[in-house]
């Protein structure tokens, strides 16, 4: 219990809840991430101690993965990469005037998302340590196929196009260094092409700059205002949150999972969540269109996420995502080595860390719901003076990421492909997932073949693998198969 | 007018992120701001700007933080950290080598991007755009089984693969990056080619952890990576690549006193553009030479478990382009 007094001070405290609204701010603006907002304040905790510059950190990292939500429920552009998915039925939501209860269903969801990740992450850390050992190459290709199965259930009735979208976004991140050889691959000789098509900048194109472009056609000349109603109701109701009890489960735990796994992350997490909501839902018809649980299931998994890239991080000393990556030089920097060893030196801390990340989260719970009133403020700001700044905000960002002007250049880029994509029906989404899935399964689908010496049945005699492949297979074709005998049974009444 | 307000708030918060994008981006002036040629004397007379060629919050950009508080003791101007991640150091080495030769721009360079990453693609810069000033820090490589591994010696790895050639596979840190590039090199010399599998990864962290996984049969990573796991025995390091044993692991040889010849480690060092004047070279050499002495620069590196490693300009020059050309020829035969 001493320890629990240390770890509670009244500067802890409040350098969390600093955290917290620095992260839900960062997480709001398109382009600056969670990552950026870690890695700015990394060197303000070199002279704090281990808790106090946890607290702050912790805090960042939770707020900025929530704060994405906001942006893409009101203004239908994510603020960061992992609230992509909740855009989908976020913002339907808001147009239908229920913005309040999107956003704190999104607030709700990422709590329990957060501290059930937290409550995984306490208890069970080096069990689910080991889940995160027992992934080989071929595990990840496996993992990386079974999330390209979900473009099926994202193409919104049109697997063609579905498939036409996926397929661009997987050769766009072909771009740039051969995972395997390091030669360059379609870089033309341009040195800022070395890296590969910079990912963040690519969803800001696709979501944000494409979205500020299709504003403008919709602008009613007289006001400036654009066609979304006024905002009622108030924050969502018991009865809805009852409902998807299941769903939030369902969701933190695919969160946690896909945390633990190094190196898949967050924007991974709420898409599969948001697959297996819909797939799980009495009337998936009703997403895209403005279901809570779509809301539900993105914003949950994305903060679960938290919880479980600590597992790695603390028990293995192996970071799971660029955010835990630079926690582990944060924790370096106070001479600490994350291991099993921490926990046995240094109980203390882990400790101080715990308590730190339960409190971002009941942090982000309280600004969250205080703070919808001023979100949807946003709402009132004429379109034609939000969607400049948007626009300039997406622009500053792109560049903060690499400090390259070449990525405003390629969020343009997207930007005009994105508007394209929308105007003849193709849907942008499994373009997305098309450029996050890309590099894992290209590089581990080489590893794996590589390791067992070119026999291609290593993913199938691997069992985990196994597991993850058959259920791509059925993923993939159970959109398809659920139709057929939808249509069979209906007849042709509604044909 | 109600309208009115929320505008100016608009622009208000408008205005206040963008200050706080413009710290992200690591404010640059040094860049803009026209320099006089210097004769030297007077240098610096305004912000310089050190480079570095990856993202903020890593191992060089905390060191490249740590020198510039220092740097700006000794001088009497600020250092400022700008951060130009991407391409493996290489889209921050050709914006360097394209920068005037005042002084004014500095590189905190690394042996990938310097040595490496110009052999394999046409990168915008040779070894000939920069003019090394002092070497900070030098990470040994270390081979590295898993502790139920069978091996307890770099003889007995090398024994086995030459009876069972290829089977064997060695996990690293990614494709091109030194510890393939210096492992290939190796076998090469020996005659050796294909003796071993490589497995390139995402970075150390997952090449360590497909180790600690059993995915891979060792791994070749700096002793950093590797230090953490040994303490906690999870690992047998059965090598070290430095010319003596190492002084943090004592216990573990060297490749040479198993009779091969692989020394080699992960070095660290400042270059300003080539054709900078000698005088600010020499000022900035000896200014670093001091901040390496400085109890909280050495307190930092320590942290971040970087060995410092003072080299002054002439040896740390001559490493460089030996290296280059060294390297050349492995990754020329690499791409055959």
């Amino acid at each position: 219990m001493f320890e629990l007094v240390d770890v509670l001070s009244l500067s802890n405290i409040l350098f969390n809840l600093a955290g917290v609204v620095i992260g839900i701010i960062f997480g709001a603006i398109p382009g600056l991430t969670a990552t950026m907002g870690v890695a700015l304040f990394l060197p303000f905790t070199f002279g704090m101690d281990p808790v106090a510059s946890f607290a702050l950190l912790l805090g960042i990292y939770v707020g900025g993965i929530y704060g994405g939500s906001i942006t893409a429920i009101l203004i239908k552009t994510p603020g960061t990469p992992s609230s992509a998915a909740t855009v989908l039925d976020g913002y339907p939501l808001a147009e239908q005037g229920k913005a309040m209860e999107s956003l704190s269903m999104a607030t709700i969801a990422s709590f329990i998302g957060g501290i059930l990740s937290c409550v995984a992450l306490i208890l069970l850390s080096p069990q689910l340590a080991k889940i995160a050992l027992s992934f080989g190459p071929a595990e990840y290709f496996a993992v990386g196929l079974f999330g390209l199965s979900i473009v099926a259930a994202l193409s919104s009735g049109n697997l063609l196009k579905g498939l036409l979208s996926a397929l661009f976004g997987l050769l766009i991140a072909t771009v740039g260094m051969d995972p395997v050889t390091g030669a360059m691959r379609f870089t033309f000789g341009n040195i800022n092409l070395t890296g590969g098509i910079d990912f963040v900048s690519a969803l800001i194109g696709m979501f944000a700059v494409s979205e500020v472009f299709s504003k403008l056609e919709t602008i009613n000349a007289d006001t400036g205002m654009s066609g979304l109603k006024g905002v009622k109701g108030k924050i969502v109701g018991a009865k809805i949150l009852a409902s998807n009890t299941v769903n939030f489960l369902r969701s933190s735990i695919i969160g946690t999972i896909i945390g633990i796994i190094p190196a898949t992350g967050s924007g991974v997490a709420s898409w599969l969540a948001y697959n297996e909501a819909k797939r799980a839902s009495k009337h998936p018809e009703q997403f895209g269109k403005g279901a809570f649980e779509g809301v539900a299931a993105s914003e949950a998994a994305n903060n679960a996420v938290t919880g479980g890239a600590l597992v790695p991080l603390l028990t293995l000393g192996i970071p799971g995502d660029v955010v835990t990556a630079v926690m582990l030089g944060a924790l370096m920097i106070q001479g600490l080595t994350p291991g099993p060893l921490l926990f046995t030196e240094n109980r203390g801390v882990v400790t101080g860390i715990y308590v730190m990340l339960i409190l971002a989260n009941i942090f982000m719970l309280l600004v969250g719901l205080l703070g919808i009133n001023a979100f949807v403020k946003i709402l009132k700001v004429p379109t034609n003076i939000l969607m400049p700044i948007v626009l300039m905000l997406c622009f500053v960002g792109a560049y903060a990421i690499n400090n390259r002007i070449s990525d405003i250049g390629l969020a343009l880029l997207m930007g005009i492909v994105g508007y394209l994509f929308n105007k003849v029906d193709i849907p942008v989404p499994p373009m997305l997932l098309g450029i996050i899935l890309q590099p894992i399964i290209e590089a581990n689908f080489r590893r794996a073949m590589t390791i067992s010496h070119g026999d291609i049945s290593t993913f199938v005699t691997r069992p985990i693998s196994l597991v993850f492949i058959l259920i791509s297979v059925g993923s993939f074709f159970w959109p398809i198969i659920s139709g057929y005998i939808k249509r069979r049974k209906n007849g042709s009444a509604v044909a | 007018m109600k309208l009115r307000k929320i505008s100016y708030l608009a622009m208000v918060v408008v205005l206040v992120l963008s200050i706080f994008t413009g710290c992200a981006s690591g404010a640059k002036q040094g860049d803009n701001a026209s320099a006089a040629p210097a004769a030297g004397n007077d240098y610096p007379k305004q912000p310089v700007t050190i480079v570095v060629p990856y993202a903020a919050g890593g191992g060089a950009d905390l060191m490249a933080r740590a020198l510039s508080t220092t740097l700006q003791k000794e001088l009497g101007q600020p250092f400022i950290v700008s951060n130009k991640p991407g391409g493996s150091g290489a889209i921050g080495m050709a914006e360097v080598a394209r920068s005037k030769e005042d002084g004014y721009t500095l590189i905190l360079t690394s042996v990938g991007a310097a040595t490496i990453t110009p052999n394999n693609s046409d990168v915008g810069y040779t070894n000939k755009e920069f003019a090394p000033i002092a070497q900070v820090a030098d990470i040994p490589l270390m081979l590295a089984v898993k502790a139920d591994s069978p091996f307890k010696t770099v003889q007995e790895v090398f024994d086995y693969a030459e009876k069972n050639p290829g089977k064997l596979t060695y996990g690293t840190a990614g494709a091109g990056l030194i510890q393939n590039v210096s492992m290939e090199g190796l076998l090469m010399e020996m005659n050796k080619r294909g003796l071993f599998t490589h497995v390139p990864f995402n970075g150390g962290a997952e090449a360590v952890s497909a180790l600690m996984g059993g995915q891979t049969d060792f791994a070749i990573a700096i002793a950093t990576e590797i230090i953490p796991q040994m303490k906690s025995g999870q690992f047998r390091a059965l090598a070290v690549s430095t010319a003596e044993r190492y002084t943090e692991t004592p216990d573990v040889p060297t490749f040479k006193e198993s009779g091969y010849n692989y020394e080699v480690g992960v070095w660290y060092g400042f270059a300003a553009k080539a054709g900078t004047p000698d005088a600010v070279l020499q000022k900035l050499e000896g200014a670093f030479q001091k901040s390496l002495q400085d109890p909280e620069v050495i307190e930092t590196f320590k942290k971040i478990n970087q060995p410092i490693a003072f080299m002054d300009s002439k040896s740390f020059t001559e490493k460089w382009m030996s290296s280059f050309e060294k390297f050349k020829a492995v990754v020329a035969e690499l791409n055959k």
